[in-house]
């Protein structure tokens, strides 16, 4: 069985269909670019695979369980547990040190802090960012904000990675190297990955590409 | 725990939000401690008064429209119909008090101290040729144990032998009632030297009862209302027979309507807590409605959420209720001991002013006040939860 299954799926809000019948299947460890033009769906398409937003109609399945059919508790558990994310916007909360943001998650599953925090140090590390982790998300620079957020969104070990134009406010260097990490970080944790993105450049690294346009999957 | 901990964390991050939230409790808890005190200064005053006409006046008082009368077997016995627990006979007259350069008006009274004392709860011990006098009195003509003062006392218009007769006292002790006036006016001595004094023999021409134990506070008035309507049908009308509050009825009446009124009053400053609440509520509305929804998308549950705002909410009115608690014992301290919020007696009857609370106001201002807390934090409990997480992360990030 997939990971991730969708059967004719449909968002609207107001008026407006944003997503018309989408049906697609992505296994696990697959490594997924969704494509598409600014208000295609895409990142709509990201939401309710993460369980953020609820479809209007049809069924998404993930890890053999309907998001439809859980209860505000569960969904709050597979949030926390199951899936990452890494946005555009990269939500560090400015308040707190990196090293705090990144330990959000586990906090509020209530998980063992000093393993989670040991694991993040190594990875850290491996994105060279370790001397970010006591500073505030306006203390660095976009490029260091993005990898702080990617190591949060990995802090859990998600089964899922879910990025939503996550080099969007990043130079054409910087683009390069999230994607190229992205990637590999993927790869290393065994997580499935979508990746949501408008760039070429960045679809381009990963062997699956979904194309919505309008709403539906033309590719 | 945990979790309650790490959200907590972050919504008093920073220092402005420790700031407004203990700006918060302390204005919270100062309108909490406003109303306590002033329910309490209400009740304190209806008590004092209460205890100090008891400490004067016994719980009933019988006099006779004809002036002097003897106690004799049929009136005791229909006086033990209502069975007193106390009974005084009385000697009641006025008189002058001269000491030094200076004269008062007083009202002289002729008891037995130990059954007077058992009446009225107050404690006298006056040896033969002494007296008791008020304490407003002994400090006005600056008098002490030990020394005389002299009274001028009528002996009726009768022949030259009833002309007002002088005769020096010493002063055994000095009373207090807590009531300004008598304390101004009282005078005690045994009934065997008034009665010698006036020429009236056995007779007296006032009794006090005791209808529950002076030595407990009363809580409720209606036994010895009862107890009056008993003695009104068996006794004569040639007798009056009131209450211990029928002298100052009116007063007591007034502090009843009084609190009522203040109560109203006092709900201007329920609305200035509440607006200390909705100010905190805002605060962590516009600066950490982002945390919150980021908070969800991470996985923190509506019921989490609940579990957060319920929480802190009763520990935001408890700590204040125990900080309200607090000053209002600083205030009620303050009334005993720093000079310049004694009140002028002679203006509001008492001497001074106690903040007496009892459970059922504790529990009514706490009550309320728990109710206007989670009215005034529920719009931003129920923002939060109303919004979907995805329209919050974009607003609030935007």
């Amino acid at each position: 069985m997939s990971l991730i299954q969708l059967t004719k799926v449909e968002k609207t809000f107001g008026k407006t269909k944003v997503l018309r019948g989408l049906n697609f299947s992505i296994e696990e460890h697959e490594l997924v670019a969704i494509r598409g033009a600014s208000g295609s769906g895409k990142s709509t398409l990201l939401y309710l695979l993460g369980g953020l937003d609820q479809p209007t109609s049809g069924q998404v399945i993930i890890d053999g369980k309907n998001l439809s059919d859980m209860g505000d508790e569960e969904l709050a558990l597979f949030r926390n547990a199951t899936v990452g994310f890494v946005f555009q916007f990269h939500f560090l909360l400015p308040s707190m040190t990196c090293r705090d943001n990144i330990l959000l998650p586990a906090r509020i599953g209530g998980k063992d802090l000093k393993a989670i925090e040991k694991n993040c140090q190594v990875l850290a590390d491996h994105l060279g960012v370790t001397h970010c982790l006591d500073k505030f998300p306006f203390e660095i620079s976009g490029g260091e904000q993005q990898r702080i957020n990617i190591i949060r969104a990995l802090s859990l070990r998600p089964k899922i990675l879910l990025c939503d134009e996550p080099t969007g406010n990043l130079d054409s260097v910087n683009t390069e190297k999230v994607a190229t990490l992205l990637k590999n970080l993927a790869h290393d944790y065994g997580t499935t990955l979508l990746v949501v993105t408008h760039d070429d450049r960045v679809a381009a690294h990963f062997p699956r590409k979904i194309v919505i346009e309008d709403g539906q999957i033309i590719g | 725990m945990n979790s309650y901990l790490s959200i907590l964390k972050i919504v008093l991050h920073g220092r402005g939000g420790i700031k407004i939230l203990v700006a918060t409790l302390a204005s919270f808890a100062f309108s909490i401690s406003v109303i306590l005190c002033t329910f309490g200064l209400m009740d304190g005053f209806d008590h004092l008064l209460k205890s100090g006409l008891r400490h004067s006046s016994g719980d009933i008082l019988i006099t006779s429209q004809r002036g002097f009368f003897i106690l004799g077997d049929r009136l005791k016995q229909e006086i033990e119909t209502i069975k007193p627990k106390a009974i005084a006979s009385v000697i009641q007259t006025e008189a002058f008090a001269l000491h030094a350069d200076k004269s008062r008006g007083v009202l002289v009274r002729g008891i037995e101290s130990e059954s007077f004392s058992l009446a009225t709860g107050l404690s006298l011990k006056i040896a033969p040729g002494g007296m008791a006098i008020g304490s407003v009195l002994a400090k006005d003509l600056n008098l002490k144990v030990g020394d005389f003062l002299a009274l001028t006392l009528g002996r009726g218009n009768d022949s030259n032998e009833a002309l007002p007769s002088v005769k020096q006292f010493r002063v055994d002790q000095i009373v207090s009632h807590g009531i300004y006036q008598k304390d101004l006016r009282f005078v005690y001595m045994p009934r065997l030297d008034l009665a010698e004094l006036l020429g009236v023999g056995e007779k007296i021409n006032l009794v006090v009862l005791a209808v529950e134990s002076a030595a407990i506070a009363l809580k409720d008035l209606a036994p010895i209302e009862e107890a009056r309507q008993k003695l009104r049908y068996e006794m004569s009308s040639e007798f009056l027979i009131k209450p211990f509050w029928g002298e100052y009825a009116f007063l007591i009446e007034a502090v009843k309507v009084e609190k009522f009124s203040i109560s109203l009053i006092l709900q201007l400053i329920v609305v200035v807590a509440v607006f200390n609440i909705m100010a905190f509520v805002i605060y962590i509305m516009e600066k950490k409605a982002q945390d919150f929804f980021f908070l969800r998308a991470v996985g923190l549950s509506l019921g989490s959420l609940m579990k957060f705002w319920l929480v802190s909410i009763v520990l935001i009115w408890a700590i204040s209720c125990t900080l309200a608690h607090f000053l209002s014992e600083i205030f009620n301290w303050s009334l005993h001991n720093l000079s310049f919020l004694q009140i002028p007696g002679e203006i509001y009857v008492l001497s001074s002013l106690n903040v007496r609370l009892n459970a059922t106001a504790y529990v009514t201002v706490y009550f309320v006040s728990l109710i206007w807390v989670m009215i005034a934090s529920f719009g931003g409990y129920w923002r939060l939860r109303r919004r979907p997480i995805i329209q919050g992360l974009r607003q609030e990030f935007s």
